[in-house]
């Protein structure tokens, strides 16, 4: 799985880290049980500190999207937890998201074309 | 070292060196590689009509670096006819200062237009962009301990011999070391070896570079060249520990500056084919993964002409080179700047050495007997020998037949002082203009030897007269 990291963003870079590796859990690019690598060796291969790459695994461990090991290190859950609503942050975000499109004249169908392209239209309601 | 011997080093050295950074930085076929002059190698440069003006641009810049290369070839060979090691060291240097300053410049020119082509085209860098792929973060490693761990503890153990000889530890019959040279010596060649593996391990743990959105195609291309840089650096250190062993018994056996001389020539050659195989090898690979290039980390914009890196927003000291083999450092890294003055003062620090290195060749030698005493004088080293002092003298016709070598001091065709090895005894004065084979052999009540002579055998004699 590759992870695109955008230095001059305005988002954080932890918080890159942490949106790429939900989107790669999600699209089954990272499998249940899947090994990640070692902070350091992310934060190496990044080109920065370790402190970021540690608050990236952080997060992904409270939200419950991955487990760290002392032994093992960081791998990802093999059953996330399935709350079945979405957090209010995430529906501002999504708010947000479609506001813009029908500000820049998205059309609708076009909006719901992409969330089904991006939830998978095999995947159960 | 003859000041051919030395010409023929420097010669050995340079002229692979150009013609594996012109094969290397110039490739013919740029459609196979990564980069195309320091330029992220693109899929709109390979489609017309940007395929025609790139091959302009490539084969204009690959006309240009011949010429260069094969002018520095021929100054090269001419360069072998010079006679005094003191000029020789002093044109080698600005010569190869001069070559190194000029041997890039039709690349950066080339990258130039390389740059603004890429702007016509409308290609925007991803700048501020990194591409990491997390299967292989981390994982992909060629440079195995054990492989480095042999051939430098071979090497060490020859270190120690050395040690334990020049300590009188251990002795062998007629062995020609003392003053710890031997230990000098090859300490230092060992300590190169150590310095390698270091650099050796630092790029084995750089930056996987991500060519494609499978990770297996990344995992198998990063590996694919660690391998061959760690196969070269392996190769590298048993040769190192073989001449270490070689250069050794040339110690104990006794060595003639011929041999030495010939030794260091085929060290050096086996060195440059070596790098030979290494950027032939580095170079199928890049061809054999051409294909497979469907992602491009575009950080062209942080390349000052495709040779200095500077990225602010990238933490890592070292980085892939966009030009030639190996890695190059981030100058807007804290311990790049650093990196940056120390080179700047080691390059004023060499210029300021082959100026004495001049000085010395060509300030004469002086013999003074008054006052009771006799000195030896030249530029800043004075020995001053009180003639009540003198215990013993003798005069010598040949100095070529003593038995010498350098602890500490000036070992030139024209000048030898310091302190020497001589005969069998170590911490011997020395103070001789070879060109003249006559000198003094002085031996004090303290117990102290010196070897001198004047400028000339005439000098040399009418001192000994004196002093008799």
């Amino acid at each position: 799985m590759i992870i695109r990291i955008d230095e001059l963003s305005d988002v954080p870079i932890y918080q890159q880290i942490r949106n790429q590796i939900v989107m790669g859990i999600s699209d089954g690019e990272l499998k249940a049980g899947e090994q990640l690598p070692t902070v350091r060796a992310l934060a190496l291969e990044m080109g920065i500190n370790t402190m970021t790459v540690s608050k990236a695994y952080q997060q992904l461990k409270m939200e419950g999207y991955i487990m760290t090991d002392r032994k093992f290190g960081a791998r990802v859950r093999m059953e996330i937890e399935k709350q079945g609503s979405i957090s209010d942050t995430n529906k501002t975000e999504l708010k947000r998201i479609v506001s813009e499109a029908r500000l820049s004249g998205v059309p609708k169908q076009e909006l719901l074309r992409l969330v089904e392209e991006y939830y998978g239209k095999d995947s159960q309601d | 070292m003859s000041g051919f011997g030395f010409g023929l080093i420097m010669f050995i050295c340079l002229v692979p060196t150009v013609w594996i950074m012109f094969l290397y930085m110039y490739p013919k076929k740029w459609k196979d590689h990564k980069l195309v002059l320091g330029v992220n190698n693109r899929p709109e440069f390979k489609a017309d009509p940007a395929a025609d003006e790139v091959e302009q641009i490539v084969q204009r810049s690959r006309k240009q670096a011949f010429c260069i290369s094969l002018v520095c070839t021929a100054i090269a060979a001419v360069l072998l006819l010079l006679k005094g090691l003191a000029l020789k060291t002093f044109i080698w240097t600005v010569f190869i200062f001069v070559a190194v300053c000029i041997l890039p410049v039709p690349f950066i020119i080339g990258h130039r237009e390389m740059m603004g082509l890429k702007r016509k085209l409308g290609i925007v860098s991803d700048k501020g962009i990194n591409l990491v792929d997390l299967k292989t973060a981390g994982s992909v490693h060629a440079l195995k301990a054990v492989r480095v761990i042999i051939p430098n503890a071979v090497g060490l153990a020859v270190v120690v011999l050395a040690v334990l000889a020049d300590l009188k530890v251990i002795t062998f019959k007629d062995i020609h070391t003392g003053g710890f040279t031997a230990t000098i010596v090859m300490g230092t060649y060992w300590l190169t070896g150590l310095i390698i593996t270091f650099g050796a391990y630092i790029m084995d743990n750089m930056k996987n570079t991500v060519i494609s959105a499978d990770s297996d195609i990344n995992a198998n291309y990063n590996r694919a060249k660690k391998k061959n840089l760690a196969d070269m650096v392996v190769g590298f250190l048993w040769l190192n520990s073989i001449y270490l062993i070689i250069i050794y018994i040339m110690f104990v056996v006794g060595q003639s500056d011929m041999f030495v001389m010939i030794s260091i020539g085929a060290y050096v050659a086996v060195i440059m084919a070596e790098m030979v195989i290494f950027v032939r090898s580095n170079i199928k690979i890049d061809e054999r993964y051409q294909k497979e290039i469907s992602l491009i980390s575009d950080d062209d914009e942080y390349w000052l002409g495709g040779m200095l890196y500077y990225n602010p927003t990238d933490r890592r000291l070292m980085v892939e080179k966009h030009a030639g083999i190996g890695s190059t450092i981030n100058m807007a890294h804290p311990g790049g700047k650093i990196v940056g003055i120390f080179l700047i003062l080691s390059l004023v620090a060499t210029l300021l050495s082959i100026v004495w290195l001049g000085m010395l060749e060509s300030t004469p030698v002086r013999l003074q007997l008054d006052d009771g005493k006799l000195v030896c004088h030249q530029l800043r080293d004075e020995y001053v020998i009180p003639f009540d002092d003198i215990a013993d003298i003798e005069y010598g016709e040949d100095m070529t037949k003593l038995r010498m070598s350098r602890t500490a001091g000036v070992g030139m065709d024209t000048l030898l002082k310091g302190d020497f090895y001589v005969e069998g005894k170590n911490g011997c004065k020395v103070f001789l203009v070879p060109p003249q084979k006559a000198y003094i052999h002085i031996t004090t009540k303290s117990g102290e030897d010196y070897y001198i002579s004047g400028s000339t055998a005439e000098e040399t004699r009418e001192a000994y007269e004196k002093l008799k």
